[in-house]
């Protein structure tokens, strides 16, 4: 198997909103705030849904890699751990 | 007399010449037999091997796809809960009373829920692989 390129495995990261006020007030009607802290969230569950198909790609690469080269599953390929 | 000495003398040497054609003729196919058997024999071990390679690659390729979408679905369902908590939080909110100071958002609740969920997709990143720290904001 040749090398995994790196840029396939990219993963991505959220920085946390830190929440830090600015004085100023606006009113914002609660349906919108709702949907987009909604959206928010799931913006935040794709990235980590993202983030584990990268980690299963590399996963799956060094696996079958080393198959390839010794004919044996390594620990920990066969038997997927969580 | 000696004529007849030179003719068994050559039928002698061209029934030794014939001798050593046959036992080399017959030495060479059965030489390339074995080498034919042999070849043959290590390639049939080879495909096998790589048979038995590809039948193990292909259950490890299952097994991964499986747990990702395992994964896959926890995180849904984290997801879910997330929006349930943010519903709540906003639900909570009393309706702002005529004349009176809109009620503040439950703001601090809000930020904690999301960063929580930021904070699993980050892990995600770590435990993806060894270069997973390498991600970007």
């Amino acid at each position: 198997m040749p090398a995994l390129p790196e840029e396939l495995v990219k993963t991505e990261r959220l920085a946390p909103i830190a929440g830090k006020p600015s004085g100023e007030l606006v009113s914002i009607d609660k349906g919108v705030l709702t949907e987009i802290v909604e959206r928010l969230a799931q913006a935040a569950g794709a990235i980590e849904r993202g983030n584990n198909r990268a980690g299963g790609v590399r996963k799956l690469w060094a696996c079958v890699d080393a198959i390839m080269r010794t004919g044996v599953t390594p620990a920990g390929c066969a038997t997927a751990p969580r | 007399m000696t004529r007849v000495r030179v003719i068994v003398a050559i039928v002698v040497a061209l029934a030794i010449v014939a001798g050593v054609v046959m036992i080399r003729r017959g030495g060479e196919t059965a030489g390339a037999a074995k080498v034919t058997a042999t070849n043959d024999q290590a390639q049939a071990k080879r495909v096998v091997e790589a048979r038995a390679d590809e039948r193990a690659a292909a259950t490890v390729t299952q097994s991964i796809a499986a747990r990702t979408v395992r994964i896959d679905a926890q995180t849904d369902a984290y997801v879910q809960a997330t929006i349930e908590d943010l519903r709540n939080a906003l639900a909570n909110v009393p309706p702002a009373a005529a004349d009176a100071a809109l009620p503040a958002a439950p703001v601090d609740r809000l930020r904690d829920s999301l960063n929580a969920g930021i904070a699993r997709a980050n892990r995600a990143a770590d435990d993806a692989g060894p270069a997973g720290g390498a991600g970007q904001d």
